[in-house]
């Protein structure tokens, strides 16, 4: 009997109403450990080339990892992917929450949904009872109803509910899922996929935990983080990520006005203080973590914004504030809210409003084209009437319901210039001029620009704990922000792997665990005798793997880009820009390390080095 | 005598007295790299400092009534 895994994945097809399950043994799970690594395998198997990503032949698929589902602090994560129709190449998304618990609770390692529904329905998981139910009564309805009629129907509030909103009915091309109303598989546009489907939830409720191997060993990891916890995340517990604000702000670094400035003269108003102080009335948490660092806000002046959704962290105070420019904080909240309810990446949202907001003030859209809205930066009002504009694709929200790079293609007059954007997802708040390894993390990215998948330079500038733990993953020297040398470059390579691990083991980014503690969980859980060697390896193989699936997509190395804007000073670093060469050279490095030519396709060396280079149809040089 | 505020974010706050993100007293003339230490936050743990919103060096020597920000390095959020 296998430990910490379930060793069956649960296949539906909305097409024929097949349900069936299988067990793909240990040494799979052995050599791409969960997440994003299952993700990864069954999109480069099951996903044809060229796939329609809103047609039956694209699949999305729900994983969790080896540690989900235990009493492991932090383990409250699962991914979901599918190709994207944000960007054509692949992608995958993860969240918090408990619904990844419940999944693997009732059995499961992941789910893979295939084919398309001809009427809207939802899933029912119990265990071995699999349902495909009528939904008919709930499409087209805001999330939060929706999960009350489901949990009222199945006559169990205990059901965890991940869906769509109308969002992801409707097809906008950054429609999100999400998980107990206020977890979001933020990104890539999932909750279009899911939309396609007519599929409009999957509700669980589980009772087979998974089986530890060493309870004893896992239970002394967890014992000894329940007692330190407060001396590591307290922060996290009083502000979230909220304090960012005033943090990128004060360094200059803080995405202002569709990335044209660093600072913005209203921060104060958006910060962690102006919510706390005024709007904060809870806090929430995910499966087996003590911190509760999710804000639930409320607001009647202005705005009526209603807790259930939660309330905004960093990258959404940001997207839909300082980004557009807006420091109304209620607006900012009400957008939030919106987001949730319909289902909206607020990332990609911001930045699309952002790019119209640019468009209008550049006079190349008109008040007339913008449905007469008068769309300059700073426009609380109108961000909150788009973005309800956008979930129905009504006037100009079906233009910006492609997301910024289609519509400023469709726009045209050089407006893709301020598109803000990689590989046709919307870059999130985090600047590259001033942390500049996030210029190659974004244009490695295979899912296009993300801050979880990329490594922040602020951590390693200077020795310390945080780097002596990071040694153990090969990391050597900390190094200053605006440095791309091939050092740089090494240790952008290093994280960003270990930040695949996060997302295939599914571990919070937030807990303080380190490499070796890590390891231990996973050894003390599956009984493997695995080491940080083996998941180093394990983390490039499906990096390689998510590179294999894009190049079969048509992908290249000139898809690897960074935005011309980062190559332009900044005034709020002092005039600091990226060198167009220094990256160029950086990128070139990246891909030297990481076993792929000039051209960023990988060797048949590395390839039979990550035990890949039996793949029917992966190319190779 | 009017008294400095300081503010500690992200992991700075762990290490502020009580985990307080906010405290009182009277640090005019010390270096803000002085009143870090003071308040036992190590070096590792800071980015930056920050006086009336702006950045500062570690050697700016705070006035009465100045409020110093302790930034810690930002990741992801």
């Amino acid at each position: 009997m296998p430990y910490g895994i379930q060793d069956r994945i649960l296949r539906v097809n909305l097409s024929t109403g097949a349900v069936s399950c299988e067990s793909p043994g240990e040494l799979f799970y052995r050599k791409y450990i969960g997440g994003r690594g299952l993700v990864a395998y069954y999109l480069w198997h099951e996903v044809p080339p060229q796939a329609d990503p809103l047609g039956p032949e694209n699949k999305l698929i729900f994983a969790v990892g080896p540690l989900t589902g235990t009493s492991f602090l932090g383990s409250g994560r699962n991914s979901v992917g599918a190709k994207s129709p944000l960007t054509g190449a692949y992608s995958d998304a993860e969240a918090g929450g408990f619904w990844g618990a419940e999944l693997k609770r009732a059995g499961y390692d992941a789910l893979i949904i295939e084919g398309q529904s001809d009427k809207p329905v939802y899933l029912w998981i119990k265990d071995d009872q699999v349902e495909i139910r009528d939904a008919a009564h709930l499409w087209g309805q805001k999330t939060a109803p929706v999960e009350k009629q489901i949990q009222k129907e199945l006559g169990d509030e205990r059901i965890r509910v991940a869906q769509i909103g109308p969002g992801g009915e409707n097809g906008v091309a950054f429609a999100n899922i999400c998980n107990d109303l206020t977890h979001f598989y933020g990104r890539g546009g999932l909750g279009a996929v899911m939309g396609s489907k007519k599929l409009r939830a999957i509700a669980i409720r589980g009772q087979r935990p998974p089986v530890i191997a060493h309870p004893e060993r896992l239970q002394a990891l967890v014992r000894w983080y329940a007692e330190n916890w407060e001396s590591m995340n307290k922060s996290s517990y009083e502000y979230g990520t909220t304090s960012v604000v005033m943090s990128l702000n004060a360094s200059g670094g803080l995405p202002t006005r569709n990335f044209q400035e660093g600072s913005f003269e209203g921060a104060a108003n958006i910060s962690h203080t102006a919510i706390n102080e005024k709007y904060l009335i809870d806090r929430e948490g995910c499966w087996a973590c003590p911190i509760r660092c999710k804000r639930v806000v409320q607001a009647h002046e202005r705005y009526n914004v209603d807790p259930i959704y939660g309330g905004p962290e960093y990258e959404t105070l940001a997207s839909l504030g300082s980004c557009c420019g807006i420091d109304d904080l209620e607006a900012v909240m009400k957008g939030n809210e919106l987001c949730a309810a319909y289902a909206l990446d607020t990332i990609s949202t911001g930045v699309t409003i952002a790019w119209a907001m640019e468009a209008y003030t550049r006079g190349i859209l008109t008040a007339e084209e913008l449905d007469g809205l008068e769309l300059n930066f700073g426009n609380g009002a109108g961000l909150v009437a788009l973005i309800e504009k956008i979930a129905y694709r009504e006037g100009v929200g079906d233009l910006l319901a492609q997301g910024s790079k289609k519509a400023a293609l469709q726009v045209g007059k050089n407006s893709i210039e301020f598109a803000m954007e990689g590989k046709g997802q919307e870059i999130p708040m985090h600047e590259p001029r001033l942390k500049s390894a996030l210029s190659i993390g974004y244009a490695v990215s295979p899912t296009g620009a993300d801050h979880c998948h990329a490594f922040h330079d602020t951590t390693l500038v200077s020795e310390g704990p945080f780097l002596e733990n990071m040694r153990a993953i090969g990391v050597r020297q900390p190094l200053p922000l605006s440095d791309l040398s091939s050092d740089k470059v090494y240790n952008t390579k290093q994280i960003t792997n270990w930040r695949y691990f996060s997302n295939m083991a599914e571990i919070c980014n937030f807990m303080s665990w380190t490499p070796v503690q890590l390891e231990e969980a996973l050894r003390a859980v599956t009984g493997w005798n695995i080491s940080i060697h083996e998941i180093m390896d394990a983390t490039e193989r499906v990096a390689t793997l998510c590179r294999l699936f894009n190049l079969r997509e048509g992908f290249t190395a000139r898809d690897d880009y960074l935005k011309k804007r980062f190559f332009e000073p900044l005034a709020s670093l002092n005039g600091h820009a990226l060198d167009k060469e220094t990256f160029d050279s950086a990128l070139t490095t990246y891909y030297e390390m990481m076993g792929w030519s000039a051209e960023g396709v990988p060797t048949f060396g590395t390839l039979a080095r990550l035990g890949l280079d039996k793949l029917p149809g992966a190319v190779h040089v | 005598m009017v008294e400095n505020t300081v503010h500690a974010l992200g992991i700075c706050q762990n290490y502020m007295p009580g985990q307080q993100a906010t405290l009182g007293g009277n640090f005019a003339s010390m270096a803000v790299s002085q009143v870090a230490e003071q308040l036992g936050i190590p070096a590792h743990a800071i980015w930056f400092y920050a006086v009336g919103g702006k950045r500062v060096p570690p050697d700016y020597r705070l006035s009465p009534g100045e409020e110093l920000t302790i930034h810690s390095p930002v990741d992801g959020g």
